[in-house]
């Protein structure tokens, strides 16, 4: 049981930052963007080239990746935000030019670095915890610390940049109307959310082997918790569905079988969306905000 | 000669998926990631009533469609009363379920093993096992399924589809049962992809959960995209021009392990020059409207 409280909320620390992400996209962007799935992907590889390929020390691959990973991922995601600004697309045409992107990206990284498995870094594994009940890891051990400060920063921040940013998802046009800049914001908020994808990336590359397509299970996962959690303005009700979603993930995993998890985690969402459609949130979106 | 009338059986196969889903993407405006999924039960539907029970064609294949259908339908209730991106998400999460259960569901579907030695399709005592009946049939069942589509698409059920695709709630307020419609649409079209899948199992003769995951969901949908959402013609050629394009990298000696990451890009890549140029059009066709209103 101890197992799988731990494994619960390593799963969840990763949940909970692809959530983040995804949820300030969402919010802002108001489409599913599927493209996040091959920029995850390609901050993995990233990662994995510099500690493997090149042999770098760990620090200093996280911050070379991080730039380089900004620097490969920008110009597709600026281009959609022009995309939808000039053109006006719906909804609808930006998810299928977001399905496009990802069909680019994850293709183009399996070109690349093959269909193979790979394992980012030789490090021993270190444990932070080992006893009868549950192991952690040093690494594990430092996704919970680190998706705990990330969802405490959220929570608790009162910037200037987090009050545009609400103002913004809550009424485009008033904002506009107070002088925020929305273009500004835009931008800010683009590299908020490619930060936390970059780090999620890094993670799953640390805990898990990669393969090109890794990307796409965990965004689906993390739009799962998201839907779960609800899309009220606001952060707290993301952790209640990314821990939600974890626990179950893991239970069924556990006593059922792990075969089993996608389907589950489905039919989880489908079982939201008939009975309690606004998530844990409870916060109905007008029509009109879609 | 046998390879090309190979390939004009997946051309076939494929123009049945994509047409059929048109019904839902193109006309009523649909997204849908499932249909891989519907295509799937009707491929495992047929296969383990014909491999276990020896039941014929004249059995199986509306048993297929049944279960599609219920399947679709069922689908379809719950997805319709969404909005257009939650629509996308429960179609993708139905289609992982039905895989998760031909994958996963050993004891019936013999999950990865999948499921070998399909009959041929018999009719009246005449076996469709080489390549060119099953041709002939394949191509008579297509013209069969375009015609109910088109006469579908042309009647005043496929006008309320196409009015719900271009607005919902005036077409609503015209008195027009929207959500039956799309309920409708869904569910044919879940049930024509199950002649494909039936199709297929039979042909290829051995089936397994690979060929029904959500890639190939999205293959069908990009033919849908790029063929113009509504133009049947104009699917069937991009039909044509995605299946033989694995076949055209190859000729031009791209070795087979890049070819299939080639091919992939290249569709990303066309999915976006579409969606881009419809945008330019729509821009084009704001840009005309505002030249005739000033004039």
């Amino acid at each position: 049981m101890q197992q799988l409280i731990v494994n619960s909320l390593i799963t969840a620390s990763i949940y909970l930052i692809i959530s983040f992400g995804f949820y300030i996209h969402y919010r802002f962007f108001k489409f599913f963007n599927f493209a996040l799935a091959g920029y995850l992907t390609i901050s993995a590889y990233t990662l994995y080239l510099f500690v493997n390929v090149f042999e770098l020390s760990m620090f200093i691959s996280i911050l070379i990746s991080i730039v380089m990973s900004l620097i490969f991922i920008l110009p597709f995601e600026l281009a959609i935000f022009k995309l939808q600004n000039k053109f006006k697309l719906t909804s609808t045409h930006l998810l299928v030019i977001s399905i496009g992107v990802y069909l680019v990206i994850e293709n183009l990284i399996s070109f690349f670095f093959n269909n193979e498995a790979k394992l980012i870094g030789r490090y021993k594994t270190r444990f932070l915890f080992s006893n009868d009940y549950f192991t952690l890891t040093f690494t594990q051990g430092l996704f919970i610390v680190l998706a705990s400060l990330i969802a405490l920063f959220f929570i608790s921040n009162n910037t200037v940049f987090f009050k545009k940013l609400k103002a913004i998802i809550s009424n485009k046009e008033l904002s506009d109307n107070i002088g925020i800049n929305r273009i500004k914001v835009s931008f800010k908020v683009i590299i908020l959310y490619l930060l936390l994808f970059i780090a999620s990336g890094f993670l799953i590359g640390l805990d898990k082997s990669i393969i090109p397509s890794i990307g796409f299970s965990y965004l689906l996962f993390g739009i799962i918790a998201t839907i779960i959690g609800g899309l009220k303005l606001g952060f707290k009700h993301l952790i209640y569905g990314v821990l939600f979603l974890a626990f179950v993930q893991n239970f069924i995993a556990f006593y059922i079988g792990y075969k089993w998890l996608n389907g589950v985690s489905f039919v989880l969402l489908i079982g939201f969306l008939l009975f309690r459609p606004f998530g844990f949130s409870n916060y109905k979106i007008k029509k009109t905000d879609i | 000669m046998d390879y090309i009338l190979h390939l004009v059986i997946l051309i076939a196969i494929y123009t049945i998926l994509s047409q059929s889903l048109s019904i839902v993407a193109g006309y009523s405006g649909q997204l849908s990631l499932a249909h891989a999924g519907f295509y799937g039960i009707g491929a495992y539907t047929t296969a383990l009533l014909s491999v276990n029970f020896g039941l014929s064609i004249f059995v199986t294949l509306p048993l297929a469609m049944l279960l599609s259908g219920i399947v679709a339908f069922i689908v379809s209730r719950i997805a319709v009363k969404t909005v257009d991106d939650y629509f996308i998400i429960i179609t993708l999460g139905i289609q992982v379920v039905i895989f998760s259960i031909l994958n996963n569901w050993q004891e019936v579907t013999r999950g990865p093993l999948g499921i070998p030695s399909i009959p041929s399709i018999e009719i009246f005592g005449f076996a469709f096992d080489s390549k060119l009946s099953f041709f002939i049939l394949s191509v008579f069942i297509v013209a069969i399924i375009w015609y109910l589509i088109h006469n579908l698409v042309t009647s005043p059920f496929g006008r309320v589809l196409r009015a719900l695709s271009e607005d919902e709630i005036f077409t609503k307020s015209l008195g027009k049962n929207v959500y039956q419609a799309k309920i409708i649409s869904f569910t044919i079209s879940g049930m024509l992809a199950s002649i494909a899948g039936v199709l297929y199992a039979h042909y290829i003769s051995y089936i397994d959960p690979t060929s029904f995951t959500i890639d190939e969901s999205i293959f069908i949908l990009s033919i849908v995209i790029i063929g113009g959402m509504r133009n049947l013609k104009a699917i069937f050629l991009a039909t044509v021009f995605l299946v033989l394009l694995p076949e055209a990298l190859r000729f031009i000696g791209m070795p087979s392990n890049i070819a299939a990451n080639m091919r992939q890009i290249i569709y990303g890549i066309a999915l976006i020059l579409v969606i881009f140029q419809y945008g330019n059009k729509k821009k084009e066709l704001k840009i005309n409207r505002m030249k005739k209103a000033n004039t």
